[in-house]
This record gives C-alpha cells, sequence and structure tokens, in this order.
C-alpha cells in the first residue's frame, strides 16, 4: 500500500465487490484498502448498494406472497442458534411430580408458540398496513391540490363489466389512470384515449398497462393534453379499441366513456 | 438501541440502519429479520421468480435465503452488506437449482413461462402506480448508460444471467462484461442518488 490511492480504482473494486465479481487479488486488494479505510469504503458500498437495490425493484414486478413472512419467521423460530439450557430435573421429586411438571411445560410451551406465531402475523400485517398506508397518502396528497380533475369510467356495452378511473393534475403534470375487469385488447389492436372538445375526439394516447384485468397505468400526457382538459369545450373522455394505436382520429368502437366528478 | 439480548424481545427495528439490524440479526432478534424481510423481500423473490420461472421454488428460495442470511450472520462477517449478500446468494443458488433441474430453457423461454403460467398475486392499483414508477425512474436512468452497460446490467439484474452467460450470448470476453457492469453501476450511483438528475 505505499503506492498512492487510485480512487476510480477503488471505487471500481468496490462497484467489483459489490456485484461479487472479483477476481481473488482484486477481492484481497479490497480487503485491505477497507481495512485501511473503513468509514471512507463503507458508505461507498452502502450508496452502490442502494443502487442495485433500485436497479432490482425497477425491473421487478411482483410481491411476494404475504404468507411468506410468517413462514420465514416460524422458520427461523426454529433455526435459532443460541445454546439451549437444559436444566436436570432433582432426583428427589417424585414420579407423579415429575409428570406433572412435564406436563406443564408442555402446556407453557404451546401456549408460547401460539403467541409467538400470532405476533408473526401481527408484525407481517402492520407491515402491509403501513405500505398501504404510504401508497394511500401519495393519492390524497394529489387529490387534496385544488387542480386535481378525477374523472370515472363506465363500459358503453351494459355487458362489459369495465370500469375506470382517471386522476391528474396539470400543475405536477402527473395522470394516473385506475382500470377494473378491462379485458386485454385482442391481438393487434389496442385501447386509445380521447379527449372530447367541441364535439371532436382528440388524441391522448394509448393505454398500455403492464398488466390487464385490474392495473394502473401512468398517462404520459404532453403539456397539450394537460390543457385540453381546461378547454372550455371539454365535454369529456373514452376510450376506444384501433387497430392502429397511433391514428389521429377514432376509428374503432368506444369500450369506455367518462363522467367527470 | 438494544438493551435486551433476548431473541423474543421485539423492538422497533423499523427505522434502524442496516449496522443496528446487522447487530439484532447477530444476536437472533426475530424482529430484524422481519425488518429485513420488508426492505427486500421483493427483490428476493423477484429475482428468484425471473431466473426459476416457478412461483413455488421462488418461495422455497427466497425462505432459504433469508434463513441462511440469519443463521449465518453471526458467522459471516460480510452479511452486513444485506443487498450483496441476498443478490448475491439469490442468483448463485437459483442457477444452481437451475441446472441441477437440468433445464435448458432459453432465458426468454423460461422469461415467457413465467409471464404466462405463474399466477402471482396481482398488485392493487396503488401498489402497481408505485411499481410504474419505479421502473420508470430506472428506465430513464439506464438510457443515460452506454449500450453495453445497459445490456449487461438489463441481462444481469432483468433476466438474471451469470457474467459468463452474458459473454457467451453478446460475445465479448467476460473482462468486458465486468468492466461494464461496473461502470455502469458507478453511472448509475450518480444518476439515481443525486435527487438533481431524476425528476419524474
Amino acid at each position: 500500500m505505499n503506492e498512492p490511492l487510485d480512487l476510480e480504482h477503488i471505487k471500481n473494486l468496490a462497484a467489483g465487490f459489490v456485484v461479487d465479481d472479483l477476481t481473488p487479488e482484486e477481492a484481497e486488494e479490497f480487503r485491505q484498502v477497507l481495512a485501511l479505510y473503513p468509514a471512507e469504503l463503507v458508505n461507498e458500498i452502502e450508496d452502490l448498494q442502494e443502487v442495485l437495490r433500485q436497479v432490482l425493484d425497477g425491473f421487478t414486478e411482483v410481491e411476494p406472497p404475504p404468507h411468506l413472512l410468517p413462514a420465514l419467521l416460524n422458520a427461523a423460530k426454529g433455526s435459532t442458534n443460541k445454546p439451549v439450557v437444559v436444566k436436570q430435573l432433582a432426583l428427589r421429586w417424585d414420579k407423579i411430580a415429575m409428570g406433572i411438571a412435564a406436563l406443564l411445560v408442555i402446556a407453557l410451551g404451546v401456549d408460547y408458540y401460539r403467541l409467538r406465531q400470532n405476533f408473526s402475523l401481527v408484525i407481517a400485517e402492520n407491515q402491509r398496513l403501513r405500505q398501504e398506508f404510504g401508497e394511500a397518502q401519495a393519492v390524497k396528497a394529489l387529490l387534496q391540490e385544488t387542480q386535481t380533475r378525477l374523472f370515472t369510467f363506465k363500459a358503453a356495452s351494459s355487458t362489459n363489466k369495465a370500469s375506470g378511473s382517471i386522476i391528474m393534475n396539470p400543475e405536477r403534470q402527473k395522470a394516473l389512470m385506475l382500470i377494473r375487469n378491462l379485458a386485454p385488447p385482442p391481438p393487434g389492436q389496442a385501447y386509445v384515449l380521447w379527449t372530447i372538445i367541441n364535439s371532436k375526439k382528440v388524441f391522448c394516447g394509448e393505454i398500455k398497462p403492464y398488466t390487464w384485468g385490474t392495473a394502473s397505468y401512468e398517462l404520459p400526457f404532453t403539456p397539450e393534453m394537460y390543457r385540453d382538459f381546461f378547454n372550455p369545450d371539454f365535454s369529456g373522455l373514452v376510450v376506444t379499441l384501433e387497430t392502429n394505436p397511433t391514428a389521429s382520429r377514432p376509428t374503432g368502437p368506444i369500450v369506455m366513456q367518462s363522467s367527470q366528478i | 438501541m438494544e438493551s435486551n439480548s433476548s431473541p423474543f424481545h421485539l423492538p422497533d427495528y423499523s427505522s434502524a440502519t442496516d449496522e443496528a439490524l446487522f447487530e439484532a440479526l447477530k444476536q437472533q432478534h426475530s424482529s430484524a429479520l422481519s425488518i429485513l424481510f420488508h426492505r427486500h423481500g421483493r427483490l428476493v423473490y423477484g429475482l428468484a421468480l425471473k431466473i426459476l420461472a416457478n412461483q413455488q421454488e421462488a418461495e422455497d428460495l427466497t425462505q432459504e435465503i433469508f434463513l441462511s442470511l440469519w443463521r449465518n450472520a453471526a458467522k459471516n462477517p460480510e452479511c452486513r452488506y444485506f443487498v450483496r449478500y441476498l443478490v448475491t446468494m439469490t442468483k448463485s443458488r437459483a442457477i444452481d437449482k437451475l441446472r441441477a433441474r437440468h433445464r435448458h430453457l432459453k432465458l426468454v423461454e423460461r422469461w415467457g413461462q413465467s409471464m404466462t403460467t405463474e399466477a402471482s398475486p396481482d398488485p392493487n392499483p396503488l401498489e402497481q402506480a408505485t411499481l410504474t414508477e419505479r421502473s420508470q425512474r430506472l428506465r430513464i436512468a439506464l438510457e443515460q448508460l452506454s449500450e453495453k452497460q445497459r445490456q449487461v446490467i438489463e441481462m444481469a439484474y432483468d433476466q438474471g444471467c451469470s457474467q459468463s452467460e452474458i459473454a457467451q450470448r453478446l460475445e465479448i470476453p467476460l473482462g468486458t462484461v465486468k468492466t461494464n457492469t461496473r461502470q455502469g453501476l458507478l453511472k448509475l450511483k450518480q444518476i439515481l442518488l443525486d435527487p438533481n438528475t431524476l425528476a419524474l
């Protein structure tokens, strides 16, 4: 370590450490540098881990099933590394007293197991509720803003159960569409959203969430599209089924239409 | 933070640093494990599901990985770097499981299978909105990388490929895969951790 520190080289090693692709020589070099500059390098490692976390987070479209955490906590309970202290029963106890003690131990053990199991479930439920609360707060914040508008959609046909809503705020340039029971479009076709201005339909973009059925989709509106909502001649929104999702005029049937709240 | 070392005492670790959580894990405090699962469970499960393309196996592997962290925290100081440990272990064990099954499906086929046959729980609309925002934020950041850096990172963490698999598929040396992965991660650090560079 007599050579001057090459910061870029050390950052490169830290990145290699986090993605776990260091050669044995690099790993040894990094171990030595880490021992010399623990505070600086631990910060760098933590930042790079946060980046890796965000990368995986962005690529992940599923949530672990809710039963997984309670199952994990139960399994962890059975594999605790703590040493178990075994007390010798006094030999002077007679057999009846030993029997009663054993029954008590079993009864207390079962109660304790149930208590721990319930506690694990409560922790998991608490976490789920906290996450949902955080997400609901975000939508609530949007709803509290004066410029926010909310539209609901109903299926144009009585046999179709599709419904949805759009919440949008022109100041924050945010528009979110929530859909329910909207079947995937047939192959080669797409759902397209239109604003109705002066009885004419104006293109607002294709609706393409990651999943169909019940889902949400952040609408990539242009500033002009946001302005259309405040046009005095604006009278609503429709969703049509189109073969050309970029066409400037609708040719397909109306699937859903809006009413403003 | 911790005054009672009993594993059955459950303090609130919800805002604890990784260092504090690591100490609590070493003491076998199950609430620390619970918080770690809450923070990183979806990464492990999501990555396992992408590689294994089987929901039950992904669940089993997720449990196996967190249990391994639980058991090894006191023995292995490198467990302290949770994301690194969890991601490395998940990729390595999932790839081992694939090899053990002699499954030689191409990646695209695996991915297609996971998208069509696996019935993961549908996220509710709010969850979906959060997922969409996370995904968009990452896509914007990835667009700022060089093509090779973006490719290797997508292949490693979106498709679950090993580095040798990436080298083979892109027909580049393994060293180039490593360089691009590391440089890509460092560049993403500048983009994703600077609040001024990414505003959705």
